[in-house]
């Protein structure tokens, strides 16, 4: 059976005036559905470049990346959003809520652009899954950091998305704020979602079924636990 | 569907309110701009559907008088020969129909009651060619019996209490008429009929009726005459066919000079013989209004991308959740849409409020009435939405091809051209404003050159009393105080209405006449070029004998010079009452002239005749232009005291020359108004570019200053930024603005040179306005600690 993910030598460069930067170095890994993957690595080892081609918001220069035995390196912008539409649920650092929505909306925002019955109740589902029902009404720079990335997982997990990816979703909480995202993150990997983890924390890589340590663009390390 | 348009309203909604100061300026300015193109819209709109009344408007013409020879400007009246309807609808197989109305004053007696009404006496099947909307009656056959009379609804409820009176019975002229028809009301000033009675002219009383044929060498327009042509006929077709059937009743001197010329009744509120100028202005001020809206369309747009620009991270997370670019493009889009709708409602509040200071201000009847024309209203909506399409296209292309990954990070890259574009659309924004002080500054000088150098003659303190010369008051008028000087001519020396076709040498002439005695003209100061006024008689000659005439007149005969012109005799046989044959040159003098410089000062001599002579007169009288009120009730007084029957016609030549420039000094007007629009909004427009800039830009000004750099230089810097689109939009404002004013001043037959200083006077103007609207905020930007500015992300 094929992986859930399939990367294989790919790579990234990007090019300010007359300066290349090679942000993925012909990098390969394969994820399983299901696994909870934690990626390390100093600030700039393209993390971040991974993440985002994992998610669809950006494309490698070259390789292979197969979802679900299926190539979709060289797709269409339009084929891009289909995938991202249908898989990927995204949480970010800076929790990027909406500041003009409320809660309920921005967690329906994950549901307005997929033809998904019920959205209502799926927002009322996810707010209660994340403690905060009470706050559905609430605008964002009402909230705490803490519920406020809370929010961003409601919303990642709203579209029940078979791939969650997270660009250091404890990077900006206190420990008990970060403790309560991992364990959200893992319930959601619990229940069959597969969950790409960026993090600087050690602590919270040790939540993931493994862990991939990154430098200057390439693989360096990979631990199991 | 409905939640994703609930979510693009929300958001729309909330933004709008957390950028309230942008998005008001951006808002304000796009209302004013659609609020003057609304107003020009719909001034514009009544001479465009002038007379559409009517049903079968496209085939129905006036044919209207036009005097003419070569070189000289056509003069164009409405009316025509009482005799020529009937001889058309007889002898012109283009025509279908023909019929006439006579406009008179009438008295209408009903009950005790009886008012002085403006009437039309008609012919009986002046409704067959004229078909109006008829709301009772058989308006066919209404006319057709000599009690018959139809009006309008209006008419009826003043006249008899109720639109439903037919068979009711008034008296006009003192005949007993009865009511046959009621059309509905005619739109105010959307028709070249002003009254809404209209008689039988078959009544005994009738002004037609009694109406007698021109005797043998006389001749009179008197009647407005209206034909209905044939499918597929064409006017000059049908206008060629008319002038051998009308030839008998011009008498043979006029005859070369005089032809009926159809012109379609709802081309006549435009027509430059009837109303110079008014197609003109109506162009340009739709042109203008246009610009003005293009500004604030371009401040909108720009804003809308400042504005939406703050909105990266929102797109992002739009993005990263499935929306594609079609989302992206479709929520800008609606929103554009959504706020121009807002604008247009708000501005045509305004509209509506500002419409009858605009009709007064312009003399037009334009209405917003959405009721009796709803169309209106869909029709300005539709444009707006049209308008928030195009302006909304940009933006939402922009803003969808953000690449998701960098919007994500909310960081600062910025949509690819967006810069660009952003500077082009203020360059072009100060184009457009440079244009328009140019055309306001040059409209402006023509029109004191118009008024003051053009004229060739001193109008200052001259008073005129419309009367025949009277003997006893000129004479006295002379020895009041105050009074400099006191003289007299025909009507013609204001009006310039009088023509005298005469054959010179084998050609066709047709000349202007006036009759003045010798004094006028050192009463308007005007002296000799050649020859001279003192062989005249000071009160004028019984027979004409000598002839003044000025330099357009010497060309028209072809003298080789004013001096050569002296001694000449001219044939000016029926050109005076006095029975003049053929008359000396005595002297030349310039072209002076109390009509429009639009038009060639007409070839005229100056007969100096005796005042008993001439029907009709103006006396003009100079004063010293002190103890004004005395001196006019004086002059009254005398006017009375001298026997003259009547209140004395009087005004100053100054309201003539004014009111002859109304629609130079309306031109005018309407650039600075709009001008001064446009100064007002790209003002605001880059008031907004440079508040949003000035956030933009806290890190970097933050940085600069950390790295050394003085508020001066920041200030500069800032200056120079925003000052350069300004500069750039000269080199596209100038040769454009060069081209529209060089056309639009030879439009004119004397006129001002174009003064090249003008060009970059406009534009230290629009540089200089620039810099003050934003010196301020760029200064309090320029000085901030820069421990504030980078603390700013």
């Amino acid at each position: 059976m094929d992986p859930f993910l399939q990367i294989s030598s790919l790579s990234r460069a990007y090019r300010t005036g007359e300066v290349e930067t090679q942000a993925l170095d012909a990098i390969s890994f394969e994820v399983a559905a299901g696994e909870f993957v934690a990626l390390m690595g100093p600030s700039g080892c393209g993390k971040s470049t991974l993440l985002n081609i994992l998610g669809f918001l950006d494309t490698p220069d070259a390789g292979s990346y197969r979802l679900r035995g299926e190539e979709v390196a060289t797709l269409s912008d339009t084929q891009l959003t289909q995938l991202r539409r249908a898989h990927v649920g995204f949480v970010f650092q800076n929790f990027n809520l909406i500041d003009e929505l409320n809660v309920a909306e921005n967690v329906e925002v994950a549901l307005l652009y997929r033809d998904v019955d019920g959205r209502r109740r799926r927002v009322d589902a996810v707010l209660e899954q994340t403690g905060l029902t009470h706050r559905a009404r609430h605008r964002p720079r009402q909230l705490s950091g803490g519920q406020q990335q809370r929010v961003a997982i409601a919303r990642a997990l709203a579209a029940k998305p078979d791939l969650i990816l997270a660009d250091e979703p404890t990077g900006n909480l206190d420990s008990a704020n970060g403790a309560a995202v991992i364990d959200l993150l893992k319930d959601a990997a619990a229940a069959g979602t597969t969950v790409v983890m960026v993090t600087h924390s050690a602590l919270h890589a040790e939540a993931a079924d493994r862990t991939i340590r990154m430098l200057d663009g390439r693989i360096v390390g990979e631990t199991r636990l | 569907m409905t939640r994703l348009l609930h979510h693009w309203l929300v958001a729309w909604g909330r933004n709008l309110v957390a950028n309230r100061l942008l998005a008001g300026i951006a808002t304000a300015g796009l209302v004013i701009g659609l609020a003057g193109a609304i107003l020009m819209a719909l001034v514009a709109r009544v001479p465009l559907t002038y007379n559409h009344v009517v049903p079968a408007h496209a085939r129905t013409y006036l044919a209207v008088s036009v005097v003419s020879a070569p070189g000289m400007v056509p003069d164009y009246q409405q009316k025509s020969p009482a005799g020529a309807a009937a001889l058309i609808e007889a002898n012109v197989g283009e025509v279908e129909a023909a019929a006439r109305l006579l406009e008179a004053e009438a008295e209408l007696r009903r009950g005790g009651t009886a008012q002085t009404e403006a009437i039309y006496w008609a012919d009986p099947d002046y409704f067959d060619v004229a078909r109006f909307p008829v709301l009772s009656g058989d308006l066919a056959s209404a006319l057709r019996s000599g009690h018959g009379l139809v009006m309008t609804e209006a008419m009826a409820r003043k006249h008899f209490g109720r639109a439903e009176a037919l068979g009711e019975t008034i008296d006009v002229a003192g005949q007993p008429m009865v009511l046959r028809a009621v059309i509905a009301d005619l739109p105010p000033g959307s028709t070249d009929l002003t009254a809404g009675i209209f008689a039988s002219g078959l009544a005994a009383r009738s002004g037609l009726a009694l109406m007698q044929a021109d005797q043998p060498g006389a001749f009179s327009i008197t009647v407005r005459t209206y034909i209905r042509l044939r499918a597929g006929i064409a006017a000059e077709q049908a206008g060629k066919a008319i002038q051998p059937v009308i030839a008998g009743l011009v008498p043979p001197p006029v005859r070369a000079a005089y032809r009926l010329e159809p012109v379609r009744i709802d081309r006549l509120a435009l027509h430059e013989g009837f109303h110079p100028g008014a197609r003109e202005r109506l162009v340009i001020g739709s042109v203008v209004a246009l610009l003005v809206l293009l500004i604030a369309t371009a401040n909108f747009v720009n804003l809308s991308v400042a504005l939406a620009e703050r909105r990266r991270r929102e797109i992002g997370i739009r993005k990263a959740n499935g929306a594609g670019r079609g989302h992206v493009a479709g929520q800008f889009l609606a929103e554009t849409v959504l706020t121009l709708l807002l604008a247009t409602i708000l501005a045509l509040a305004a509209a509506e409020w500002l419409l009858p200071v605009v009709n007064g201000f312009l003399g037009t009847q334009a209405r917003l009435d959405y009721v009796e024309d709803p169309t209106l209203l869909l029709l300005l909506l539709s444009a707006a939405l049209l308008l928030g399409l195009a302006a909304g296209a940009y933006p939402a292309l922009l803003l969808s091809s953000m690449p998701p990954a960098a919007t994500i990070r909310g960081s600062d890259v910025a949509p690819a051209g967006g810069g660009r574009m952003r500077s082009a659309l203020v360059t072009a924004q100060f184009a457009i404003l440079i244009g328009l002080i140019i055309a306001t500054s040059v409209v402006h000088q023509q029109r004191l050159f118009a008024m003051r150098e053009a004229l060739r003659m001193n109008i200052d303190q001259v008073l005129t009393v419309t009367a025949p010369c009277p003997a006893a008051f000129v004479a006295e008028a002379e020895g009041l105080p105050r009074v400099r000087a006191v003289s007299c001519s025909s009507e013609s020396l204001l009006s310039g209405n009088t023509f005298l076709p005469l054959e010179w040498r084998g050609r066709q002439l047709v000349v202007h006449v006036v009759s003045a005695l010798p004094s006028i003209f050192a009463l308007y100061g005007v002296r000799p070029l050649a020859g001279t006024l003192s062989a005249l008689p000071p009160h004028g000659e019984k027979t004409v004998t000598r002839v003044v005439i000025n330099e357009a007149a010497v060309r028209a005969f072809g003298f080789a010079s004013p001096a050569a012109a002296i001694g000449e005799a001219l044939p000016v046989q029926g050109a005076s009452p006095g029975g003049a044959t053929g008359a000396q040159v005595v002297a030349v003098v310039p072209d002076f002239a109390f009509q429009s410089i639009e038009k060639p000062i007409e070839p005229t001599l100056y007969l100096p005749e005796s005042p008993e002579i001439w029907n009709g007169g103006l006396v003009s009288v100079k004063l010293d232009g002190r103890d004004m009120p005395e001196t006019l009730s004086r002059i009254d007084r005398l006017w009375r005291d001298t026997g003259n029957a009547g209140p004395i016609e009087r005004a100053f030549v100054s309201e003539h020359i004014e009111r002859l420039y109304a629609s130079l000094e309306r031109n005018a007007q309407l650039f600075a108004v709009f001008s001064g629009l446009a100064i007002f909004l790209a003002c605001l427009g880059l008031v907004g570019l440079s508040l949003s800039a000035a956030q933009r830009r806290t890190k970097e000004i933050g940085l600069r200053k950390a790295l050394g750099a003085s508020t001066r230089q920041i200030l500069t810097l800032l200056l120079w930024q925003l000052s350069r689109p300004v500069l750039l939009a000269n080199l596209l404002a100038w040769p454009v603005a060069w081209w529209l004013m060089r056309r639009w001043l030879n439009g004119f037959a004397e006129r001002i040179p174009l003064h090249l200083w003008l060009f970059p006077a406009a534009g230290l103007v629009a540089l200089a306005l620039a810099l003050v609207s934003v010196a301020t905020l760029a200064y309090l930007v320029a000085r901030q600690k820069p421990v504030h500015a980078l603390r700013y992300e």
